[in-house]
Formats: structure tokens, sequence, C-alpha cells
């Protein structure tokens, strides 16, 4: 299986009222295609920042990120913007949508930003609100879903570029149990289907039951569970 | 693709109460520019209205981390999103713009130089808000 994302001796720093404070110590990490990999660690352990320095929306201080080959370090803000365009698509914890825009307007925005004709765009949407079971929803405003309709529609705005790579931030955070395990066993179906390389954080022991590795974040330091 | 992006940010503009705030703003001062129709009432009417773009910018701040956190996320270039975060602040402008256009149109000076002070402070602000300062 071939390598999709490289972590060497990351390190990343925050600085809060004039001291540094290491956020992640050292982090090393290798994902393999098709994998499901589920990062565990209490608030505070350092687990968005590592998503968010793979999603490019973050520098490290120290170390090395590559994805899909490309050194993330060499990469300008373009360059970064350009890989969340094709290669790697983040999920935020608050799903990251805009709440006055339509279910379609807001699974729209990766494919303008790629430039694709109104057509072509339509069909992609529609193919995504299927397979997503959101057909029928696209005409309403995101602020009146729930919960999970949001993450629903998080998730298909992510896919629609088919990203080699997903990174999803505490997925099932702001869900009850039912539909946490909607949202984990979706991801594993794009797994399959899409071949699609998942990175889930989270604070819920419950969501490594999803994933295929398994790891710890805490106090900033990555383990692998089945090597503790 | 720039095109469609513009249309979006000028559509979200309107949905945000700030620019309600600025409407209404637009209309109170067409009405005292066309009372009370003198420089000084001008001058200090262009520093209320300053003032009054900052306020329905500070009113839609939710709105616009928001708007400009959904738009990085999916990977826009920084400038495609200088321009759009520039047309989402200009639309709330463009409304007290077009009241010293017509309301004080007798003084065409007064009316440039309106103009000039709000497109370099939308300019201003928008650097302001796509560094993420605001």
């Amino acid at each position: 299986m071939s390598i999709v994302v490289i972590v060497r001796n990351l390190w990343k720093y925050y600085t809060f009222a004039g001291s540094s404070i290491a956020v992640l110590k050292d982090v090393n990490l290798i994902v393999r295609r098709g994998e499901i990999i589920g990062i565990h660690g209490p608030s505070g352990a350092g687990k968005t920042t590592l998503l968010k320095i793979l999603a490019g929306l973050e520098r490290p201080d120290s170390g090395e990120v590559i994805v899909e080959g490309y050194n993330l370090n060499l990469l300008d803000d373009d360059g970064l913007a350009l890989l969340r365009t094709t290669i790697v698509s983040y999920i935020p914890q608050d799903y990251g949508l805009i709440d006055e825009f339509t279910v379609y307007e807001n699974i729209e925005l990766p494919l303008l930003l790629i430039g694709l004709p109104e057509n072509e765009r339509r069909t992609i949407i529609q193919h995504i609100l299927e397979y997503m079971g959101l057909k029928g929803k696209e005409r309403i405003k995101v602020k009146y879903l729930s919960g999970g309709e949001k993450q629903r529609v998080s998730i298909a705005r992510s896919l629609v570029i088919t990203p080699s790579l997903l990174l999803a931030d505490e997925p099932t955070a702001n869900l009850d149990w039912d539909n946490a395990k909607k949202v984990l066993e979706l991801f594993n179906k794009i797994n399959r289907d899409f071949k699609t390389t998942i990175i889930i954080v989270s604070h819920d022991t419950r969501v490594l039951e999803y994933v295929s590795r398994k790891f710890i974040l805490y106090d900033g330091i990555l383990n692998e569970v089945d090597k503790l | 693709m720039l095109r469609d992006l513009i249309l979006k940010s000028i559509r979200y503009s309107f949905y945000c109460i700030g620019t309600h705030y600025a409407i209404v703003f637009s209309i109170m001062l067409y009405i005292y520019l066309y009372l009370y129709r003198n420089t000084i009432v001008l001058i200090i009417t262009l520093a209320l209205s300053i003032l009054m773009v900052i306020a329905s910018i500070l009113a839609d701040r939710r709105n616009i981390v928001q708007f400009i956190n959904v738009l990085n996320l999916v990977g826009i270039r920084r400038r495609v999103l200088l321009v759009i975060t520039i047309v989402f602040i200009y639309i709330r402008s463009l409304f007290i713009i077009i009241a010293y256009s017509i309301g004080a149109l007798y003084n065409s000076i007064m009316v440039f130089l309106a103009l000039f002070t709000h497109l370099t402070l939308i300019f201003i602000l928008s650097l302001i808000i796509k560094s993420g300062v605001l």
C-alpha cells in the first residue's frame, strides 16, 4: 500500500502570556492509502492542531509533513490552498458551514474554487446528495438542519472534490450516540467506496471501534495503541 | 469562478444585520443631507458614516469570521479572499455612498471626498479582516 501521509519529528508551539508551550512534541506518523486512523486524546492534547497542520491550515514550528508526496513546508499559502481543493479535505468540529447558505450552496463552494462549469457542478452535487441521503434537502438553509444533518452536509462538501485524505475533527462531539454511529459507519462506507484515507480525531473512545489503526495523543505525544 | 463567488458574497452581505443597519442609516443620512445642506453637516455626517461602516462590520463580526473561515477551509487563494472580503464590506458602504451622491449633489467635491474616504476605509478594513485581526 502506498503512503499518503508522512509526519516526521513534528513540533508545534503556542505562546501563552509570553511563555512558549509545546502542543505537539516530536510527533511521527505514517498513514497508508485506504486506512482509517483514529486518534484519541483529551481536550487540549493537540489533536486539532495536528489535523490543521495536516490540512495546511497551520504550519509546524519544526519537522516535516508530507501529504501525497507534497512537502507542506515547501508550499506557500496558495499552494496549501490548492492542496485543500484537490487532495485534502478537513471537516471541523463546528461543521464549517455557512448558516445562511442552502445545503446545495455549501456543498458547491469547493467546486466553485476549482472552476467547474455549472452543469458539471450540478451533476456532482446531485450524486453526492443522493449518496449522503440528503436528496430533497438541497434548498434548505443549513441553519434549519439538525446536528446530524449538518455533519452529513459537511462530509458531503468534503467529498465533492474526491479527496485522497479526509480529516475529521471530533465528528461525533455534537451528536447523540445513535447519530454518531451513523456518521462513523458513513466514514467506513466512504473509505470502502472511494478508497479515501481517513483520519478521525476524537476524545470519545467509542470512535476507536470504527477505525483500522488506533493512536493516543496525550500531552502532545502520539503513540500507537497496539505498540504501547 | 470569481463572478460566482462575488455574487455569493454580495448575497451573504445582504443577509447580515450590519448591512440592514447601514441601509437604515443611509436613509436617515439622505433625509439629513436633504434638509441641512451645508459643508459642516457634510463633514460631520462623513465622520458618522465611517463609524457606521465600522459598527456594521462589528455587528456582523461572527458572520464575517464564519464566511472567511469556511472559504479558507475549502481552499480559497489569498488574493481571491481579499477581493471577496472587499466586496462583502463594500456593499454596506454602497448605500451610504448613494445617499451622499443624491443627498449632496450640490457639492460634487464632497461626494468625491466621501467616495474616496469610504473606498480607502473599506480597503483598510478588508485587509484587517482578512488578516484575522478583527
